[in-house]
């Protein structure tokens, strides 16, 4: 629904046509919106960069210590989570 | 000894991706005489191809190298690359869209011109072109080490200039296609590279291990052999490295995409949301990374004992791989050592032409006149490179591009802040940058020019840290508490030519998209 109006809104604001102030502001409002989703990006910072958390042995994963398989596994967890905050910030 | 069976394969493919390089000129033909066409490749690439221009651009040949070369000779510390370059993608995600689409409303090719159009200061242009520049030139010189060393691997020694002979030719070869293609020759080679670049590291990743006795006993053998090493490496990062660690991943991710080189790569794409795509799309190469790092324990594990710890990798795949694979892991390095270094030297080149040619030496230069200069100096880069490398001990390329990050990192404030606010005046910025840039240097000199560790004593505190992270700081702390200073002294701020929406970078395609849409509606 929401995606749907500021499809348009965009739409207009290009072409120039009537309602350009009511689609900027419906605009800057999804925007506004859309910020929260960015939090997620602040994960792997928070997952990676205090290492104490990680460097242990125990336990291991088909033979990979502790500390190797936590940081191979936030590559994919870290993909993900950048692709969930692009959907959803989309704005078409 | 010559590895003949080796070498044979290495020269094919060697040749193949030569005829890519130059049948590139004719790939999505566009003037080549525009700095836009030839520089940029006309900012027409799309998800995929970014991807792998990206890709090859990012993860060199001496990352290919170097990274588990590092974790050869220290264990896990060695192993920051990966946090690196998994936090790196975010950082991309939130910032490189907009220096695209206000890098492609006002034509900036180079971070430089940014920061030219942003803050009206040629001065601080200048820093951030000279800064770009200098970190950048070792960089390349570094690529060459990839080629030397697996050259050396296939046993071609000879004496004197003679030993040099195969990195000359290579070097001339790419000189001549970077010269006529542009980046279209990088970008069409990245993919025969990458593709021979996953190649190796899927079958290394599942060979060897199964040679040595699996990864459980990969991991047991190179703990054991870094704990008997001298001083001793870890398997486990020690308590003492905790720091370190996560300051050289932080520093180096954000120091990652304000290279020049990096950047050419981010402009070339043709949308923000290319750009956002492939941040969620490129950490396939940051596994590749973390796997390549293993190769290091994997050598430790098999004994390898080689000449310096870059000839670890070599050795493995001579040890484990019969010789056909063996040369096709080293065409698959060298390779990629090409794809960056001919970035690197167009983006060098780039903001050579922008940033001092057109700013100082010829104003009024025209568009031709503008794409030759940076052909020419592209190839001066090259030589450049080349000259370093051969008559210099590589200890001052390996400390040029450990300072080079440090450098680059002080160029940070005015590029990325900048796409945000204009709160900092430009004055301080440039105090912050040399502020920085003095630091950074000193931090380095303490270490008697060895390590970019630096411990920073505070009362009974001591706190060791990336040198980059502390001068970053440092360079913020200055440009923060000089802005106000620089209003309050009535200091002019200059005029700033771009707008507001031009950094939106959800827009940028809004015109196609009407187009596919509005019979929908």
């Amino acid at each position: 629904m929401y995606g749907l109006h500021a499809r348009f809104a965009t739409g207009t604001r290009i072409i120039g046509a009537e309602t350009e102030d009511h689609a900027a502001t419906r605009d800057a409002h999804r925007v506004k919106q859309g910020r929260a989703w960015y939090l997620l990006l602040a994960l792997p910072y928070v997952a990676l960069l205090w290492p104490s958390w990680y460097t242990r042995t125990e336990p291991q994963l088909w033979g990979f210590p502790f500390f190797y398989w936590y940081q191979f596994l936030w590559v994919p967890i870290s993909a993900i989570l950048t692709g969930v905050a692009y959907v959803a910030t989309r704005r078409r | 000894m010559i590895n003949w069976t080796a070498l044979t394969v290495f020269t094919f493919f060697f040749v193949l991706v030569t005829v890519v390089g130059f049948v590139a000129a004719r790939w999505r033909r566009g003037n080549l005489n525009l700095l836009d066409e030839w520089g940029l490749a006309g900012r027409r690439f799309g998800t995929f191809i970014t991807w792998f221009v990206v890709g090859g651009d990012f993860y060199t040949a001496y990352t290919v190298i170097a990274v588990p070369a590092l974790v050869f000779g220290i264990g896990a510390a060695g192993f920051f690359a990966l946090p690196y370059t998994i936090i790196v993608y975010p950082f991309v995600f939130l910032t490189m869209p907009r220096l695209w689409a206000v890098a492609k409303q006002h034509g900036f090719i180079t971070p430089a011109d940014f920061v030219r159009g942003r803050y009206g200061s040629s001065g601080l242009a200048l820093a951030v072109a000279v800064t770009g520049m200098l970190a950048t030139m070792p960089y390349i010189a570094l690529q060459l080490v990839g080629i030397q060393v697996v050259i050396r691997s296939m046993g071609i020694m000879g004496t004197g200039l003679w030993r040099e002979l195969p990195l000359v030719i290579a070097f001339t070869i790419l000189a001549l296609y970077t010269y006529t293609s542009g980046l279209r020759a990088p970008a069409l080679i990245a993919v025969v590279k990458d593709v021979m670049i996953y190649i190796m590291v899927i079958v290394a990743v599942t060979a060897i291990p199964a040679v040595l006795g699996g990864y459980g006993e990969v991991f047991r053998a190179a703990g054991e052999a870094l704990a008997a090493k001298k001083p001793p490496g870890y398997l486990i990062l020690p308590p003492a490295g905790v720091g370190p660690y996560a300051t050289l991943a932080f520093g180096s991710a954000l120091a990652a995409f304000i290279y020049p080189h990096t950047v050419t790569g981010i402009l070339s794409s043709s949308s923000g949301h290319v750009i956002k795509r492939n941040a969620v799309l490129l950490p396939a190469y940051t596994f590749l990374l973390g796997l390549i790092a293993l190769l290091g324990l994997m050598a430790l594990a098999a004994g390898v004992k080689p000449a310096t710890p870059n000839d670890a990798v070599p050795q493995l795949f001579l040890k484990i791989f019969p010789s056909w694979f063996a040369g096709f892991c080293f065409a698959a390095i060298a390779i990629g050592a090409l794809v960056p270094a001919a970035i690197m030297s167009i983006a060098a080149a780039n903001t050579f032409t922008r940033n001092v040619y057109r700013e100082y030496l010829n104003p009024g230069c025209s568009p031709q006149q503008e794409a030759h200069t940076a052909k020419v100096v592209s190839l001066v880069v090259k030589v450049g490179a080349l000259a370093f490398i051969i008559f210099l001990p590589l200890q001052y390329a390996i400390l040029l591009q450990l300072l080079g990050g440090i450098w680059i990192l002080e160029t940070f404030p005015a590029i990325i802040f900048g796409l945000f606010t204009r709160w900092l005046h430009h004055r301080a910025l440039l105090a912050g940058w040399l502020a920085g840039m003095v630091a950074g240097t000193a931090m380095v000199a303490a270490s008697g020019f060895k390590s970019p560790i630096y411990t920073l004593h505070l009362g009974t505190l001591a706190v060791s840290a990336y040198a980059g992270v502390f001068a970053l700081a440092l360079n913020l702390a200055v440009a923060v508490a000089l802005t106000p200073l620089c209003d309050a002294l009535g200091m002019k701020r200059l005029a700033d030519t771009t707008r507001p929406e031009d950094y939106d970078e959800e827009g940028a395609e809004v015109p196609v998209a009407i187009g596919l849409e509005r019979p929908a509606h």
